[in-house]
């Protein structure tokens, strides 16, 4: 069973973005859950904190970090009351426990002062004490609950002073006055959607209406989530900043979900897909020349293939996901210029339809007669689940990489480890995993939305940054490759969610349970990746290290994680 | 006396580049470039050269790298005039060097990334038939300056 990775510490980041949205889980009493921090090597925590003013930054963080807003240190916290909340139902969270191991971060404990949960939150502080421009629709709106206002500026006081004291306090003297105020939150109004025009506050918004809406549906009070979704619907745009298409996307999944969950039959979730594969396979192709997530992936699994054949003469490599074989030609000609010659090369390739594997076979055939490669191509169409040894096609006397990019998140819990071990009897002398850096198979609904808010935000603004304005391509991109996932971690369960992106430390768990050990990424790769991150002309691309893995990034979000291993 | 200077002097001004086509290769592998690009619109003679020549090429795509291996690699790809324009260019440009700096030097890890890159463009060329995207899609793309589609 895949949960959630627990991190016991805030990343020491002093930034409170990524201090925040942490929850508990109760599995196995642990207290803090970073839902967004990627760990990185301390060296490069100086590098992230120069990169948190200016443009270009994730439109999540940006929004937190604008600086009108001092409060938001305090209120992108608004949602830890409610979770907490709504986590206490599940699992007897202990406060006490908690506050031990928070006290590291004093910003998560601004948290504590009072924000009431989320539906008054968004206009009242705002008019209240922190906003220098007074814009009088909070004026107007406040008059019944000016009295809410000084209870918790009141409060602010109280907490501010009480910082230093004992956390478990506050947390309950927190949790009284929102129980306090929860009556009356029934009946309020929802905030009418503010029209500043300050980007920060709209994308602010927008992420609060979304993560008021999530909450909502995972409380299953789908009368409150459908007003929100109403309102979601009239300010989200897919034509507008990367925030606004991002939230579209949640939108239509959390709309979905609400849906599925309300109809008594069973829908098909079927996202909008292109009418042909033709045009599937152009728009994976735009991906793969516009960004350098696949392209990453691939050269850095090649190299770590490459050195772990350096002195063999016969080598099979088998592709767990092979799709159009853009991985291979790279390594073919890596192999053809080596100094001492290509050795014997088979590649087995294995997809969901055997014709489709076999095209791709043809053009890799043609490719390495004209490189002079001695080359056999041997093709499966099957699922990954029903991979018998047999169809791999070992041979004695050759060396064995295996390459799942990408892939074995799709693969069900209960097979993955059947399979694994299916691979290590194989005795490979590599194996390449790359996968998406995210934890989006936790068993809690709001818990992988807010992951997959944090995460899709910072692609879809790297896809803001890296197309040009107003691209049909980057449309595209964003509809038919990445709407279809967020909608899949959104809206599905069980057997039909398919996207389970695991974070590189759970990977590691599952290869070491399975017995393999971890290969340190050599300088060759690193020097590689850097290079190959120099051609890309916009700049948020970021490449970090992990004990020996590869992170490829979006400014301070990890996107893409590669690691290798033998057994 | 006079007579024989005059010979001698027409001889001289009759020695004409065309007829000498190896001196002019010699002296057009020794061009960067653009100005290679400019000597093929001269006329006929330097423009079949210059297109039909790979070596005049090879000499703008990694001089120090000069195994036979990576030859052999590059001529079955498309050649050095190919992956100069389709590759070398776009990665200096993009590495910020200048294109008429001729003795740059290539690190073993820029020649072996800018292979690869090309190596994918040639494959992907292969393929294009069966995905039928138009001549201009290419992997390479990042390299050149975004347009709008």
């Amino acid at each position: 069973q895949l949960f959630s990775p627990v991190r016991n510490v805030p990343s020491p980041q002093a930034s409170s973005y990524n201090c925040n949205y942490n929850y508990a889980q109760g599995m196995q009493g642990q207290s803090l859950l970073g839902c967004s921090p990627p760990r990185f090597s301390s060296s490069q925590i100086g590098a992230f904190n120069s990169s948190h003013k200016g443009k270009g930054l994730s439109p999540l963080h940006r929004v937190f970090n604008s600086p009108n807003n001092q409060y938001m240190q305090h209120v992108e916290n608004l949602s830890l009351p409610a979770i907490e909340e709504f986590l206490e139902d599940y699992q007897g969270y202990s406060s006490s426990k908690e506050s031990s191991d928070i006290a590291s971060s004093s910003e998560c404990f601004d948290l504590s002062s009072q924000i009431p949960p989320m539906l008054d939150g968004l206009t009242m502080p705002n008019s209240s004490r922190y906003h220098d421009d007074e814009t009088s629709v909070h004026g107007a709106a406040a008059g019944s609950r000016s009295s809410q206002i000084s209870q918790e500026s009141d409060m602010y006081h109280q907490m501010g002073s009480m910082a230093s004291a004992s956390l478990s306090q506050a947390l309950q003297q927190e949790r009284y006055h929102e129980k306090q105020q929860k009556q009356q939150q029934e009946n309020l109004m929802l905030p009418i959607p503010i029209g500043i025009e300050q980007e920060q506050d709209n994308g602010l918004q927008l992420v609060h209406l979304l993560l008021a809406c999530a909450e909502a549906v995972a409380k299953e009070e789908y009368m409150v989530a459908r007003r929100y979704l109403h309102h979601l619907n009239r300010v989200v745009t897919p034509l507008g900043d990367s925030m606004q298409r991002v939230a579209a996307c949640f939108t239509d999944s959390l709309s979905a979900r609400l849906n599925a969950t309300l109809t008594p039959k069973p829908s098909k979730l079927t996202p909008p897909s292109p009418s042909n594969s033709l045009e599937v396979l152009k728009i994976y192709q735009i991906v793969y020349q516009a960004c350098p997530y696949i392209k990453f992936a691939h050269f850095t699994a090649n190299q770590a293939i490459f050195e772990a054949f350096e002195t063999e003469d016969r080598v099979h490599v088998i592709d767990l996901d092979i799709l159009q074989g853009y991985q291979w030609p790279a390594f073919m000609q890596a192999l053809a210029a080596r100094p001492s010659g290509a050795p014997f090369l088979r590649i087995t390739g294995v997809g969901p339809t055997l014709d489709g594997v076999r095209e791709t076979g043809r053009c890799l055939t043609e490719l390495a007669h004209s490189l002079r490669i001695p080359f056999e191509f041997h093709a499966v169409g099957e699922q990954l689940e029903d991979l018998k040894p047999n169809m791999l096609n070992r041979r004695v006397g050759e060396a064995l990489a295996v390459n799942a990019v990408n892939r074995l998140h799709r693969v069900p819990g209960s097979h993955l480890g059947n399979l694994l071990s299916m691979i290590r009897d194989q005795a490979p002398n590599v194996v390449t995993l790359v996968e998406q850096e995210a934890s989006h198979n936790g068993p809690y609904f709001l818990g992988r939305f807010l992951e997959a808010l944090h995460y899709y935000s910072a692609i879809f603004d790297s896809l803001d940054a890296t197309f040009p304005t107003e691209s049909a391509q980057r449309a595209k991109v964003e509809q038919y490759i990445f709407a279809p996932e967020i909608r899949n971690i959104v809206a599905c369960e069980g057997a039909a969610r398919f996207e389970r992106h695991e974070r590189l430390e759970k990977w590691r768990k599952i290869m070491e349970g399975k017995g393999f050990k971890g290969v340190a990424l050599s300088p060759n790769a690193v020097t590689q990746s850097k290079i190959l991150l120099g051609l890309y002309s916009c700049e948020g691309y970021r490449l970090t290290e992990d004990k020996g893995c590869l992170l490829l990034g979006w400014q301070d979000r990890a996107i893409v994680a590669a690691s290798a291993w033998r057994c | 006396m006079v007579q024989q200077h005059r010979g001698e002097e027409e001889k001289r001004r009759r020695f004409f580049i065309n007829d000498n086509v190896d001196i002019l290769r010699e002296i057009l592998k020794r061009l960067d470039g653009p100005s290679l690009g400019v000597a093929a619109c001269v006329c006929r003679l330097w423009c079949s050269l210059t297109r039909n020549d790979d070596s005049l090429w090879e000499h703008l795509c990694f001089r120090h790298v000069s195994s036979a291996s990576v030859r052999a690699v590059v001529v079955a790809l498309g050649g050095y005039k190919r992956l100069y324009m389709v590759c070398v260019r776009p990665v200096l440009s993009r590495l910020g060097d200048s294109e008429r700096v001729r003795k740059r030097v290539w690190t073993r890890h820029e020649v072996q990334l800018s292979l690869s890159l090309f190596c994918i463009d040639t494959y992907e060329r292969l393929g294009t038939g069966r995905l039928s995207t138009d001549a201009s899609a290419s992997s390479l793309m990042f390299l050149c300056n975004t347009v709008n589609v």
